[in-house]
C-alpha cells in the first residue's frame, strides 16, 4: 500500500516538485498552502497520512504554530512532521519533537531515505 | 551652650591678676606703715620719758640751789654774798625755765613750775629787802617763799614721777603692738593671697582643661564639639577663637565631604549610565539617581520632538498630578522645558516670583504642589537640544555658582548617556532592518534552488531506474547542473556567513555531543552526496571526546575542511584524525594535494583570499575565513601546515573545557 505524505509549503513551485518527485516515488500526496490549511486537512479526513513534510515561514499559519496545534490533537501529534525550512539559522525545538529537519534545496535522496525509516 | 559668634569680652583675667599684684603691693606698704607708726610711737614713749626725766633733773637741781640759796640768807649784808645769792637764784630760774620748756605738754607740771617760778621770783625779792635792810621779817618771809618754791617744784616733780610711770606703763603694756600689726597684717595678706590665688588658679586651671578637652575633642575628630564660655575674659576669648576655627575647620570639612559626595555621585550617574543603552533606562536613572543627590522634591524628565516643534513629557515624579500617559507640549510656551529647549541654556528660578515671571504656564501646577523653586537644564549634544530635566523643589532655593556647575556637569552625563541611546538605538534599528534582509535574501534566493534541484534529482533518480529512454546520455550533464546548484548554495551561505561575521552576529548555540560521531555523520553524508566522485577517506580517533559547541557551525567547518581537500586534491585520500590535545580536541584534515606555500598559508583565512595560482577551482574564497572566524569564536585555533609538493594538513583546535 502506497505511503500517504503531507507536504504543507505555501511555494507553489517547491510544492509541485516536491509532489512530482514523491509521486514517482510512488507516494502518495496530499497538500496546503498554509498551516491552518494542513490542520483543516488533517482534521477532516479520515486516513491519515503516513508523514507531512512541513514549510516553516507560511502565511496565515506558520510551521511552528502548525506543529503545535497539532500535537494538541491526540490522533494527530503521532504522525511523523519533517521540516523543510530556507531559513539556515532555524533552530529546532526540541518541545516540538521532529522527526527531521532539513534546509533546502532539499537532497533528494537524503529526504527519500528518511522517508523510508517511517 | 553658647552660640558660636561675635563674643565680647566683658572681663579680664590679665587685669585682676594685675589688681591682685597691686592689692598686694598695698598690703606691703600698709605693713611698712604700720610699722612704722607703732615703732614711731614707742620712741616718742621713750623721748617723752627722757624729757621727763631731764626735767626731773632741773627741777631736783633747783631745789638743791634753793637749799644753797637758802644756806647763803644766813650770812647777810655781804655783798659779795648777796651777788652769789643772785647768781644762784638766776640759775634756779634758768633751770625752772628750762623744765618749763621742756615740760610744755604736761599742763600740771607747767603750773607747778609756774607757782615755783612766781614763789622764786618773790623769794628773790624778799631776799634782797632782807640784804638792804638786814630785816628778819624780810628774811622770814623769803624762807616761807622759799618753802612754797620747793613745795611748788615738789609736786612738779611728783607730777613728773607720775608721767613717767604711766609713760612707762603704757609703753610696757604696747611693747608687743608691732608685732601684733605684722602678725594681723599677715594673717591678712596670708588668707588674701590664699583666696585670691586659689581662685584664680581654679579659673585658670578650669579654663585650661576646658581647652584641653575642647582640643582632645577636636583632636579625635569631633568638630561637632562646641567647648563652653566659662567666663568673658580672655579665656573666653580664646575658646570662642578656638570655636570659630572648629567651626570653619568644619565648614572646610563639610565642603570636601560635599565634593566628595558630588564627585562620588557623578560617578554613580556615569556607572549607572554607562549600562543603559534604552532612552526609557535613562529617564528612570535621571529620575531615581540624579534628582536624589540635588534633593530635588519634584522632577520632570521632557524630550524634544525637534521635527514637531515639541516636547514630550516622558516621566514626573513627585508632583501631585500624575500624567496618564505620554504628554506633548508645544515649545512655545512658558513651559521650563520649552524655555529652556529654546534658550538652549541652564534656567534657575529661585523663588515663586521668578517662576511667575519666567514660566508663568507651569505656575498653577507648582502652587498646587507647594513648590517654590525650580532648575531647569537643557541636555545637549553637538550643540543640538535633545532634552530637559527639570528639578523642582520645596523651599526657595539658591543655586549657588558650584550647584549650579554640578547640575550641569550631571547635565552633561545625562546628555552623553542619552545620545548614546539615540545613536545606539539608531544603530540598532539599521541591524534589525540589515538582519531581516538577510533573513528575507536568505530564505528567497533559497527558495528558487529547491524545485531545482528537485527537478534535477528526480530526473536522474527516472534515469537511473529507466524510466526515461534513453537519458543515460544526460546523467554527466544532470550531475553537473547539480553541481551548480550546490555551488549557488554555498555561495549564498558564505555571503550570508561573513554579512553576521563582520556585524558581529555569530551567535553560538553550544550543546554537548560527541565530537567523534558528529564527524562520522558528516563523512557519511558526504559520501552520499559526492557519490561516484567521493575520494578514499580515513577517519581515525579518540571516540569518547565530548564537545560542547555550536555543533552546526562545527560541522560546517568540518564539512569546509573536507570541500576544500577535495576541491584542491582531486581523487587523492582523505586523512582525518580526532585526538585530545591537552585540554583541546585536535582535529586533522590531510590531503595529499600539491600543498600550500608558507606566503599563501599566511593569506587564506583572510577574507576573499584564495590560493593563488589555481585555475579552475571555484568558490568567493570564504570558507576558510568563516571556519576562523567559528573556531575562534570557540576560544579555538585553526592553522595550516604544508609545505609545496607535500599536500596540506589543516589543524583545527577545540576548547573542551566549557569558556567563560
Amino acid at each position: 500500500m502506497k505511503k500517504l505524505i503531507l507536504v504543507i509549503e505555501d511555494d507553489l513551485d517547491i510544492q509541485e516538485s516536491l509532489v512530482s518527485a514523491l509521486e514517482l516515488e510512488n507516494f502518495d500526496v496530499a497538500t496546503a498552502k498554509n498551516g491552518l490549511e494542513g490542520l483543516n486537512y488533517l482534521k477532516s479526513t479520515a486516513t491519515k497520512p503516513d508523514a507531512i513534510l512541513l514549510d516553516i515561514m507560511m502565511p496565515v499559519m506558520d510551521g511552528k504554530v502548525f506543529r503545535q496545534k497539532q500535537l494538541e490533537v491526540e490522533n494527530l501529534k503521532s504522525i511523523p512532521t519533517i521540516v523543510l525550512t530556507a531559513d539556515r539559522s532555524f533552530e529546532i525545538p526540541s518541545h516540538l519533537g521532529f522527526f527531521a529537519c532539513f534546509k533546502k534545496p532539499v537532497d533528494l535522496d537524503v529526504l527519500l531515505e528518511t522517508l523510508s525509516k517511517i | 551652650m553658647n552660640p558660636i559668634g561675635p563674643f565680647i569680652q566683658k572681663s579680664s583675667y590679665i587685669r585682676r591678676l594685675r589688681a591682685t599684684l597691686t592689692i598686694i603691693a598695698i598690703f606691703f606698704l600698709i605693713g611698712i606703715m604700720s610699722l612704722f607708726l607703732s615703732s614711731h610711737g614707742f620712741l616718742r614713749g621713750l623721748q617723752d620719758i627722757n624729757t621727763v626725766n631731764e626735767t626731773l633733773n632741773l627741777s631736783t637741781i633747783s631745789i638743791e640751789g634753793l637749799s644753797s640759796a637758802d644756806a647763803l640768807l644766813e650770812k647777810p649784808g655781804d655783798k659779795e654774798i648777796s651777788a652769789t645769792f643772785s647768781q644762784t637764784v638766776a640759775i634756779i630760774e634758768n633751770q625752772i625755765n628750762q623744765a618749763l620748756i621742756k615740760s610744755k605738754d604736761l599742763k600740771e607740771v607747767q603750773n607747778s613750775l609756774h607757782v615755783a617760778l612766781k614763789s622764786l621770783h618773790e623769794y628773790q625779792n624778799e631776799a634782797h629787802a632782807a640784804f638792804q635792810t638786814g630785816n628778819k621779817e624780810n628774811l622770814v618771809v623769803a624762807k616761807e617763799f622759799s618753802a612754797d618754791t620747793r613745795e611748788a617744784l615738789r609736786r612738779a616733780q611728783v607730777k613728773l614721777n607720775q608721767e613717767s610711770d604711766y609713760i612707762f606703763t603704757s609703753l610696757f603694756e604696747s611693747r608687743f603692738r608691732p608685732l601684733i600689726v605684722v602678725t594681723f597684717l599677715s594673717i591678712l595678706f596670708f588668707a588674701f593671697v590664699v583666696t585670691v590665688g586659689l581662685a584664680s588658679t581654679r579659673q585658670l586651671s578650669s579654663a585650661m582643661s576646658n581647652l584641653k578637652s575642647a582640643t582632645d575633642n577636636v583632636g579625635k575628630g569631633n568638630l561637632e564639639f562646641v567647648a563652653p564660655i566659662l567666663r568673658p575674659d580672655e579665656f573666653g576669648t580664646l575658646t570662642n577663637d578656638f570655636n570659630m576655627m572648629v567651626k570653619s575647620l568644619k565648614s572646610q570639612r563639610a565642603l570636601t565631604h560635599l565634593t566628595l559626595s558630588r564627585i562620588s555621585t557623578l560617578q554613580t550617574i556615569t556607572e549607572a549610565f554607562s549600562s543603559s543603552l534604552i532612552s526609557d533606562d535613562i529617564v528612570q536613572i535621571i529620575l531615581n539617581t540624579v534628582l536624589p543627590a540635588f534633593n530635588a522634591d519634584a522632577g520632570t524628565m521632557a524630550f524634544y520632538l525637534e521635527d514637531q516643534s515639541m516636547f514630550e513629557v516622558r516621566r514626573y515624579v513627585g508632583y501631585t498630578d500624575q500624567p496618564e500617559k505620554v504628554q506633548r507640549i508645544s515649545i512655545n510656551t512658558t513651559y521650563p522645558a520649552a524655555v529652556a529647549i529654546r534658550k538652549k541654556e541652564p534656567l534657575f528660578a529661585e523663588g515663586m516670583d521668578a517662576i511667575k515671571e519666567n514660566f508663568s504656564d507651569v505656575t498653577p501646577y507648582y502652587e498646587k504642589a507647594g513648590l517654590k523653586s525650580l532648575a531647569a537644564i537643557p541636555l545637549m549634544a553637538g550643540g543640538e537640544v535633545l532634552g530637559v530635566v527639570i528639578m523642582s523643589f520645596r523651599s526657595e532655593k539658591v543655586f549657588d555658582e558650584s550647584e549650579r556647575a554640578f547640575m550641569i556637569a550631571a547635565a552633561r552625563q545625562c546628555s552623553q548617556a542619552l545620545h548614546r541611546t539615540k545613536l545606539y538605538e539608531k544603530a540598532k534599528e539599521a541591524v534589525q532592518v540589515r538582519d531581516e534582509f538577510l533573513s528575507i535574501a536568505s530564505h528567497e534566493l533559497r527558495t528558487p534552488l529547491t524545485p531545482l534541484k528537485l527537478k534535477l534529482q528526480t530526473l536522474a533518480r527516472q534515469i537511473k531506474k529507466g524510466n526515461i529512454h534513453g537519458g543515460e546520455q544526460y546523467l554527466p550533464v544532470i550531475d553537473s547542473l547539480e553541481r551548480q546548484v550546490k555551488r549557488l548554495t554555498d555561495l549564498i551561505d558564505d555571503l550570508l556567513d561573513v554579512s553576521r561575521i563582520s556585524a558581529g552576529k555569530l551567535t553560538l548555540k553550544k550543546e554537548a555531543f560527541n565530537i567523534y560521531e558528529a564527524m562520522e555523520e558528516v563523512i557519511s553524508q558526504y559520501n552520499t552526496q559526492l557519490k561516484n566522485s567521493h575520494p578514499v577517506i580515513n577517519f581515525t580517533g579518540d571516540t569518547s571526546l565530548m564537545g560542547d559547541f555550536d555543533k552546526v557551525r562545527f560541522e560546517q567547518v568540518f564539512i569546509n575542511l573536507l570541500t576544500n581537500a577535495a576541491k584542491y586534491a582531486p581523487g587523492k585520500p582523505v586523512h582525518i584524525s580526532l585526538d585530545r590535545r591537552d585540554d583541546f580536541a585536535e582535529i586533522k584534515v590531510r590531503d595529499e594535494g600539491p600543498g600550500i606555500s608558507e606566503e599563501n598559508q599566511k593569506r587564506i583565512f583572510d577574507r576573499f583570499e584564495r590560493v593563488k595560482d589555481r585555475d579552475n577551482i571555484g568558490g568567493l574564497g570564504l570558507g576558510l575565513y568563516i571556519s576562523r572566524q567559528i573556531v575562534e569564536a570557540h576560544g579555538g585555533k585553526i592553522y595550516v601546515e604544508s609545505s609545496s609538493g607535500e599536500g596540506s594538513t589543516f589543524i583545527v583546535l577545540m576548547p573542551l573545557e566549557i569558556q567563560a
